[in-house]
């Protein structure tokens, strides 16, 4: 078994070969944004490009840089050089920038976005000019878009692995978790819950225990855990060892949403890759710990994501929620203690290792230290997963970050934190990236999703669609959820139709309340709270279709955009059993 | 261990581990608890039982928060009743429209709306699914639903273990529904009834709403052996209307199947014999009860001593079958008395004897719940003893217990299995020989158990020695590697021990008493005896097979197995008014057709059994039946048996008695009369009793007196009187403790759970018995008869289905005979799915459906052995007997099949060639 330094400088000698050797080196953004925009297609022409011209030539699959809007962004590393970036790339754009940059060494004419690295590329601008770039502080996501996520020396040979060998050679567990704690990293999966804390209450039990990564990320608008597993799986790997390591656990679980093929194929790839240089299994790197580490799919269910549910649906159950307590330290997946992290929280941590539970604390604001990790879209310029400091304004992250709303239009609202978020108005702008203050605005930072609505949202139609999915997305099991759901999308559809009856105001904030107090988990109690803060912030929009039975924007009247199915995999059913 | 808190202060004394709601329950407070089973695990789900509860932040649910002494607990503040009326209102609005003039009677919810005078719920009702009435029993209607999912909770884990039903869908689209959505029919569904039992609002119901009931009387379960509690509900008419669980039975801890649950209308059939009959001029002709006592009294004298035989019946008490025995052998001077033990479990018995002195089931069910590993052979318990199956779905899915299945059908609990073992039918004693090597080559033999307690080693040793992998593998044609990870998993389970439960199809063999003793020797080697969580089951078929036996229905002892012997004949002819008793054993019931047909036997007296149903080939049982000059059949239908019969006695069903059975773990329960005795039935014990003060005075025997009971706990006092291991228990006890599990032998022994702590009946050691495999059946597959027909038994129906035919909810869920045949066989023999087919072997014939299951390898047919629409397949199957028990070889027989097109045969079953 080959020691950590070892392992270390074969992975050095492998990234100078990349970096420094003869070939030049072509990174493709495949993330699901760049996948999206066509960078298979992209790579499929490079290929070609390149046997046709007998080039020799590296191609990566890399990850996500964050400016997703740019994609498929390709860049190319040549021997000693700084990278020259190419945005929104087409096929039919690829013969030209090979034949420039390759074979005539010229900078091409068309889609240079700019160049990263020490030493400038003439006529070329730099990536750290673009706002995008240069206002990210990127931890979770440092190696994102750098490094190619199915090689785990490419990891290693940026500093990978580094933190959970300290762990295990300088740390003693309870350390660890000093550290993590005194790091005050909160939990990303929304609740904004102490890691460090919350891995505290593992260590009074004994026997089996289990880490569960949390990548259900049901939200739609959401893409960050997807983003991180996508384009850095190990550092997830790598924090998951350091949770195992603190908390005595023998094994951890990564439970991706079926369907997620990307981070699921990454995954399950850089889980192999880590067996097989021995940082998983039996007494990784030689000390005394061992750890396995394996990926479950769920269906597609939104609650799944809820963590008893997730601990359900892993013992291959129904994903409905548990009744607490019992809670998941003592009572977890299979009755073992269990704790379950975010993918964010836990990408954290080799980074709070390495570098200290003071250095992490020192960015950020308040009791939210480290950087939120943001998806931003909806109607703005520039759409993109950006991990940027928390602490900054939402107006930093709209207008500098994100680039404004685009077509000359007004902003009108921010939905944040998923569809159990909340709804900001365009008043909010100075309202900070915190969880405790977007909390006291009636919004949460969640899991870091923001929506962008512009002028042109009507504040009952976006309503319509949060309850829509809400409802859908309702496991069933408690009453008030289910039925409250149900009603609550009865009334906002007519309202929407402007066929509003008197009352009907009141009558959602009293089943609101109802789901508030009484549901069984997060998904009915916190259901809500978007329905009321876009009902608090944009009444007028709720008065004009009850009392002038007109929607001020005319989208409610539009085709509709309620989704009658979330879930793309699903067969279409029929109720009653006509089906078979 | 008990905690005190406060109900809206009013202090409530609990015991420990009771959740809020079980206090406020206790304490008498209404709060509704709309998916609260009181039987089962908190669900959570209504949001309906929330309460305050001081220091704790808001309205937790009651049914899942424990309860902790000091606490102090509100039901009712203004801010509870609101939040609980917008719940209990959102709940109505599932429901649909009646409740717009007022919630009509969705019982538990109903109840709740009215307590909260919710009359009218503000929201739309919705467009509910339809009705599934696939199943003839019962409908789910989700139109009265309100997703509480108790029922889907019954269904699965921590309860039956099936897993039929459960929520499909998801926000308002959930409903309950089956796997792939289809009809509740065509699921895994077994219609055991857990879930209406435990639907709140009436959803799922039966198709008939049943009458008022004016009582519930708490008794015991008449079909198989594994002894269910049932409370039996009684209308106006004295007829039982339905049948609920008992979730204080500790054997079935609340859990029914099909048959418990929804099989009880043969007790009203019409069907029923309602008076005596006698033959007159060939006809069996009603007669007064006078008449025929004298008929049968004059008659039965003539017989006394060893022309005379009689069948006790497993399905009467164990006061009818010891009144039976000391009639048989007190007035009839005869021990030829047997049950159909001999046709199930005798080599079980007779192994158990040999090696250990004692021939019953040495755990109990709670013990397949501790176990880490559970070995069934040789039976199909989902089927069979459905609730007993359950206890072990429980141990393997609650708490990771291992399961060995060793059956070569692909059973239900092949699902559940670590292990699945096929070998070829009959060729069980090399593989158990085979895992028995293993264990001892790879050193996970209990030594100190071997050495402290059981002899015969060595020699067993020498036997087992040649059994390698290898030679096993050939002669059942299981791999070797299976084999031996069986051994090692039985030999040193996970956790806790490992329990041995075998069936039917270890003891019907020519080789049963091998098969069993193989068990037996595996259990000894391994130590997996006389200890919690481990033991030997042979499972028993029949509701008191057990009772039956220990109450001394067998030719060869008296009650609790004291084995004829002059210190015991003396003891109970002391007992017994001094007079002489015969000292000879006699005949088992196999032996006994042989002693008719040769005419050493001339009279019998069959009571509760239908021998000229349950004999191997029948052909040649009833021409021996019918050479007898006196048969005197006592039963409630006009079965087989009786319709060849000098005399037929009307006998009253389980439900027209008090008594007692004995269960599959020993366990003595009441039997209690629900109904008064249909027509002119009697009680067995009391024709009994009556034949013998009757014959007493014929013959001037002074006897009467020894039958003269008013009350079956008389006969019962005097059977524990005479029975050691009976001794402790008492009617008494059995009122104020429930069933109690024998060896008891005093007032103050609680019962023993497990056999074989610390000795044997046989003495401090058991013995190892080596069998060599024989051949693998009496009869082989020929060109003419290509295939091996194995009978057994299905879910719906009861042994030959004399009762389950006249149970109309069980002939709605299986009307006929099923032919399970491999879609490879039924291809060679161009047989469709679905076919009419007749079945043939060298003794006789049957006809049956002919439907498509890979649950037999190719070469096997499978039928259950049930009577239905005049065909049986004990017309087929082979007298050939095992020699030490006397069993005959049911499991195998060769037949052929062919298709039948309007009762015709239409191919010639052979092989046909199939071009390649």
């Amino acid at each position: 078994m080959p020691t950590y330094q070892e392992i270390k400088t074969t992975a050095d000698e492998r990234w100078q070969r990349l970096t420094a050797g003869e070939r030049p080196w072509i990174r493709v953004g495949t993330a699901m944004c760049g996948h999206a925009a066509g960078a298979y297609e992209v790579i499929d022409a490079l290929k070609a490009e390149l046997e046709k011209r007998d080039i020799n030539a590296v191609i990566d699959e890399v990850g996500c840089l964050g400016i997703c809007y740019a994609e498929p962004l390709v860049d190319i590393l040549k021997p000693s050089g700084s990278r020259l970036f190419f945005h929104n790339l087409t096929p039919e754009d690829v013969p030209e920038i090979i034949e420039s940059y390759l074979v005539e060494d010229t900078v091409p004419e068309t889609k240079v976005l700019g160049y990263m690295g020490d030493d400038p590329i003439d006529g070329v601008g730099d990536m750290n000019d673009i706002a995008g770039i240069n206002r990210q502080l990127r931890i979770a996501l440092r190696n994102a878009g750098n490094i190619a996520p199915n090689d785990i020396y490419q990891y290693i040979s940026q500093g990978g692995y580094a933190g959970i060998n300290k762990a295990l050679t300088e740390m003693q567990p309870d350390e660890v978790i000093k550290e993590v704690t005194d790091s005050g990293l909160r939990g990303r999966g929304g609740a904004a819950f102490p890691t460090g804390v919350k891995w505290s209450f593992m260590v009074r039990s004994t026997g089996p225990k289990y880490i569960l990564c949390n990548c259900e990320e049901g939200d739609p608008g959401a893409y960050n855990d997807k983003g991180i597993l996508e384009s850095d799986p190990h550092t997830l790997l790598e924090g998951l060892m350091i949770a195992g390591y603190a908390t005595g656990s023998s094994n951890g679980i990564v439970f991706i949403r079926h369907g997620h093929d990307g981070p699921i194929d990454r995954t399950q790839e850089a889980i192999n890759q880590a067996y097989d240089l021995g940082l998983l299994g039996e007494n990784i790197l030689g000390t005394d710990f061992s750890y396995d580490i394996e990926v479950a799919l769920t269906g597609d269910s939104y609650v799944a994501g809820e963590e008893t549910a997730l601990m359900e649906a892993i013992e291959g159950k129904r994903a409905q929620p548990r009744f607490r307590p019992p809670f998941p330290a003592a009572f977890g997946v299979w009755g073992k203690p269990s704790t379950i992290n975010n993918v964010k929280s836990l990408s954290y941590t080799p980074e709070i290792i390495s570098n200290g539970a003071e250095w992490f604390s020192s960015i950020g604001v308040n009791r939210s230290t480290g950087t939120a990790i943001l998806c931003l879209n909806g109607n703005i310029t520039y759409p993109g997963l950006y991990e940027v400091p928390m602490g900054l304004t939402l107006g930093e992250v709209v207008n500098d970050i994100g680039g404004g709303v685009p077509n000359g239009k007004e902003l009108k609202l921010l939905q944040t934190g998923g569809p159990l978020g909340g709804v900001l108005s365009s008043e909010s702008m100075d309202i900070h990236l915190d969880f405790d203050e977007m909390r006291s605005a009636g919004a949460i930072l969640g899991s870091g999703g923001i929506i962008v609505g512009d002028e042109d949202v009507c504040a009952v139609d976006l309503t319509r669609i949060l309850v829509a999915f809400c409802q859908y997305e309702s496991c069933g099991k408690c009453f008030p959820c289910r039925l409250g759901m149900e009603h609550l999308l009865e009334i906002t559809e007519r309202i929407a139709r402007c066929e509003s009856r008197p009352g009907d105001l009141d009558l959602m904030r009293s089943v609101g309340g109802t789901m508030e107090t009484t549901s069984l988990c997060g998904h009915g109690q916190l259901g809500f709270g978007p329905i009321r803060s876009a009902i608090t912030h944009f009444e007028a929009d709720f008065i004009s279709h009850i009392e002038e039975g007109k929607c001020p924007t005319g989208s409610c009247l539009g085709p509709k955009h309620v989704p009658k199915n979330t879930r793309p995999f699903a067969t279409e059913f029929v109720p009653g059993g006509q089906n078979g | 261990m008990s905690i005190t808190l406060s109900i809206n202060a009013n202090q409530i004394d609990a015991p420990e581990g009771s959740s809020v709601l079980d206090v406020v329950n206790i304490s008498g407070t209404y709060i509704s608890q709309l998916c609260k089973d009181p039987d089962m695990k908190a669900i959570g789900a209504c949001r309906t039982c929330l309460v305050q509860i001081e220091g704790v932040r808001g309205y937790p649910a009651s049914c899942s928060t424990p309860a902790s002494d000091g606490m102090k607990i509100w039901t009712d503040t203004p801010e509870l009743d609101s939040i609980r009326r917008g719940v209990v209102e959102l709940t109505l609005s599932m429901v649909g429209e009646n409740v717009q003039d007022g919630p009509s009677d969705f019982q538990e919810l109903s109840v709740a709306a009215n307590h909260y005078n919710i009359d009218k719920s503000r929201w739309e009702p919705r467009e509910r699914e339809t009705v599934d009435d696939s199943n003839p029993v019962f409908n789910i209607a989700m139109d009265s639903c309100i997703l509480c999912g108790r029922c889907a909770q019954a269904c699965q884990d921590g309860h039956q273990f099936i897993g039929a039903i459960d929520f499909l869908g998801a926000g308002q689209s959930s409903r309950i529904g089956t796997f792939m959505d289809k009809p509740l029919l065509e699921s895994v569904c077994t219609t055991c009834g857990s879930c209406l039992a435990s639907c709140p609002t009436g959803a799922i119901d039966v198709k008939f709403a049943p009458a008022q009931e004016i009582k519930t009387v708490t008794t015991t379960c008449p079909y198989c052996g594994v002894g269910c509690g049932i409370k039996a509900k009684v209308d106006a008419k004295d007829q039982i209307i339905e049948i609920e669980d008992d979730p204080d039975n500790l054997s079935s801890v609340g859990m029914l199947c099909v048959k418990g649950r929804f099989g009880f209308s043969f007790v009203n059939h019409e069907d029923r014999i309602k008076s005596p009959l006698i033959r007159k001029d060939g006809e069996l002709t009603p007669v007064s009860w006078e008449e025929a006592m004298e008929y049968v009294a004059d008659n039965l004298i003539k017989y006394r001593g060893d022309a005379f035989g009689t069948l006790a019946s497993a399905k009467a008490t164990n006061e009818d079958g010891y009144i039976q025995q000391k009639f048989a052998r007190l007035i009839m001077q005869s021990n030829h008395i047997d049950h159909c033990t001999r046709l199930c479990h005798s080599p079980s018995v007779e192994a158990m004897l040999t090696a250990l002195g004692s021939g019953a089931t040495s755990n109990s069910y709670v013990d397949y719940e501790e176990a880490g590993c559970l070995v069934v052979v040789g039976s199909d318990a989902t089927s069979n003893h459905p609730v007993a199956a359950s206890r072990m779905r429980r141990a393997v899915v609650e708490r990771g217990a291992k399961l060995i299945v060793i059956n070569p059908r692909r059973i239900d609990m092949c699902d559940y299995a670590d292990i699945w073992l096929r070998p070829r039918p009959g060729t069980d004693v090399a593989l158990l020989n085979a895992m028995a090597k293993v264990i001892l080559d790879e050193g996970l033999a209990d030594t100190s158990f071997v050495d402290d307690r059981t002899e015969g080693f060595d020699e067993w040793r020498e036997v087992v020695e040649k059994y390698t992998l290898e030679y096993a593998e050939g002669i059942t044609g299981v791999r070797a590697n299976d084999i031996a990870n069986a051994a090692r998993m039985y030999a040193q389970p996970p956790f806790s021990g490992s329990c041995l439960i075998w069936g039917m199809g270890v003891t019907q063999h020519t080789m049963g008493t091998a098969n069993a003793h193989g068990l037996l020797n595996l259990a000894f080697v391994s130590g997996q005896l006389g200890k919690p969580g481990s033991g030997i089951s042979p499972l028993r078929g029949q509701n008191n097979v057990q009772g039956c036996g220990d109450a001394g229905c067998v030719p060869n002892s008296f009650p609790g197995y004291q084995v004829l012997s002059d210190d015991t004949i003396s003891k109970f002819e002391n007992a017994w008014s001094n007079q002489p008793l015969p000292r000879e054993h006699g005949l088992v019931i196999t032996d006994m057709v042989t002693a008719m047909d040769d005419g050493r036997i001339k009279s019998m007296y069959v009571v509760g059994e239908n021998p000229l149903l349950s004999e191997p080939d029948l052909t040649h049982a009833e021409a021996a039946f019918k050479k007898l000059d006196f048969l005197v059949v006592q039963d409630i239908f006009l079965h087989e048996t009786a319709q060849i019969a000098d005399v037929v006695l009307p006998a009253t069903t389980f439900a027209e008695k008090d008594g007692t059975f004995t269960n599959s773990e020993r366990r003595v329960q009441r039997v209690r009369k629900v109904i008064e005795p249909v027509g002119d039935s009697r009680p067995d014990w009391g024709i009994i009793g009556e034949l013998g003060r009757r014959i007493s005075d014929k013959l001037g025997l002074e006897l009467k007196h020894e039958f003269d009971y008013s009350h079956p706990s008389e006969i019962f006092d005097e059977l524990s009187g005479l029975t050691p291991i009976m001794g402790g228990i008492t009617y008494d006890r059995l009122e104020q403790e429930g069933g109690i599990q024998w060896p008891c032998p005093t007032s103050d022994h609680p019962g023993t759970r497990y056999l074989y702590e610390s000795d044997f009946p046989r003495g401090p050691k058991a013995k190892f018995v080596a069998f060599d495999q024989g051949p693998a059946a009496d009869e082989v597959p020929t060109e003419r008869f290509p295939l091996i027909l194995n009978t057994g038994r299905i879910l719906y129906h009861w042994h030959g289905g004399t009762i389950t035919r006249r149970a109309s909810n069980l002939m709605a869920r299986s009307p006929e005979l099923e032919l399970a045949i491999n879609a490879e066989d039924a291809q060679k023999y161009g047989i469709d799915d679905g076919d009419w087919v007749r079945v043939r072997s060298r003794r006789g014939d049957m006809e049956a459906r002919a439907l498509f299951s890979d649950k037999q390898a190719p070469g096997e047919l499978f039928v259950p052995f049930a009577k239905l629409q005049e065909h049986a397949a004990n017309y087929l199957t082979n007298p050939a007997l095992d020699p030490t028990s006397r069993i005959p070889e049911y499991k195998v027989c060769a037949v052929r099949v062919d298709k039948l097109v309007n009762g015709e045969v239409v191919s010639d079953g052979r092989r046909r060639r199939v071009r390649v």
